[in-house]
């Protein structure tokens, strides 16, 4: 915890008598030593030394703080590249490189807030297309986007006003933003994913994809998609709808499947507003079990193509079964938390 | 409101959808170890990612203890 908080606030910290008061506190509260030789790999072994040591700097003499900075500030850049696969778009298409002559493919996504003012919004809206841009420099404009890599985008990125009030004006101007970004990956044949969001937004995001998907602009393209996340209590109806609208368009959409990223924040939401029911799955396990109903209910969905965002070698090793020969499926692990490449 | 009340008739209507057949259940075994195989030795193979877990900070344990 000491590390995890340390990690996180010191880049944000702008002067040095607060990053060294930060550090100080923060190596005090660990307990390093019960982690003494307890990897069999020497340098993490000498890393724990070092947090004990710095340790015990500090707890005589906190002043002296400051002298850490330096390690702990290249430490922290160590770190971040585990949970940051780079700091702009070049950085992560060079990064990307290697994986990608072992058959990886990859969807960029952009690390930051929601747009807060007009102006963060056009910059996201530039970011995204300066992305689609530069990974459709190395995609193959013939065949399945699926075989070229793609860009994820949020919607609260491209919307200061992402918010059910506000939906009047909020959802013509996303449907506006988001289909001239499609149109810029259809023309380079790479996917455009959107991401999915808090419950509350679900409605607006729908009334996006609909409107962006039945777009006669982007006739021929099979690069858009969206995700679905399990833990909603909505999911599979979800997937349902889904695959209607792509019958409908007659385009094949692909729909991922995530567990989802905001059940804290829908726990709260839900009790601060007293809803009568949770939008989620307030059990981990329904929430694992509701990822493989809905897989299943992907496979059996001719309209879509399905893919897999997941960590989890029984979920993949089951959708790989339940597929069979199908050779259409994407899986796909998010590359953060120091989970290694599988 | 209990935030962790089961809701049944939901519950069964997934569990129906998301039970692996018995006879798909041994190979999904095998296909499942073979890939946990796969996903460790990939974590052992850099230091950075020993580290992370030497001190739980690749799971959400690590915001928790």
């Amino acid at each position: 915890m000491a590390l995890l908080t340390l990690a996180e606030a010191y880049l944000r910290i702008p002067d040095r008598a607060t990053a060294t008061a930060l550090i100080a506190e923060k190596l005090r509260d660990g307990n390093w030593r019960s982690h003494r030789r307890a990897s069999d790999s020497w340098r993490v072994n000498g890393l724990t030394r070092a947090l004990i040591a710095a340790r015990a700097l500090v707890t005589r003499a906190p002043s002296m703080a400051w002298l850490l900075r330096p390690g702990v500030a290249l430490s922290m850049q160590l770190l971040g590249r585990q949970f940051v696969f780079g700091c702009d778009i070049g950085q992560a298409l060079r990064r990307s490189r290697q994986p990608a002559q072992r058959g990886f493919g990859f969807s960029y996504d952009m690390l930051g807030e929601s747009a807060r003012t007009d102006a963060d919004a056009q910059r996201y809206f530039d970011a995204y297309g300066a992305a689609i841009a530069a990974v459709g420099q190395h995609a193959d404009r013939r065949g399945s986007s699926s075989r070229n890599d793609g860009v994820s985008v949020k919607l609260s990125a491209l919307n200061c006003r992402y918010e059910p009030l506000q939906r009047a004006h909020a959802v013509p101007e996303l449907i506006e933003a988001v289909g001239a970004l499609a149109r810029a990956a259809r023309e380079r044949n790479i996917a455009l994913t959107i991401d999915a969001e808090e419950h509350e937004r679900l409605e607006m995001s729908l009334a996006v994809i609909e409107a962006v998907a039945c777009d006669r602009r982007l006739e021929g393209w099979d690069g858009l998609g969206f995700a679905v996340q399990a833990y909603l209590r909505r999911a599979p109806q979800l997937i349902d709808w889904a695959a209607e609208l792509a019958q409908r368009c007659g385009l094949r959409l692909t729909v991922r499947l995530v567990k989802g990223a905001y059940w804290d924040s829908e726990i709260e939401r839900a009790q601060q507003l007293s809803l009568a029911e949770f939008p989620v799955h307030t059990r981990k396990c329904v929430t694992d079990v509701s990822y493989l109903a809905c897989a299943r209910r992907l496979l059996n969905a001719a309209a879509l193509m399905p893919a897999f965002a997941t960590h989890n070698a029984r979920t993949v090793a089951t959708v790989l079964q339940w597929a069979g020969a199908r050779r259409d499926l994407e899986f796909s692990a998010p590359a953060w938390h120091g989970r290694g490449a599988l | 409101m209990q935030h962790n009340a089961i809701v049944p008739a939901l519950s069964a209507q997934l569990l129906n959808d998301a039970t692996v057949e018995a006879q798909q259940a041994a190979a999904v075994q095998r296909t499942a170890l073979r890939l946990a195989r796969s996903q460790r030795a990939a974590l052992r193979a850099h230091w950075i990612d020993r580290f992370l877990q030497q001190y739980g900070l690749h799971t959400a344990k690590a915001w928790r203890c």
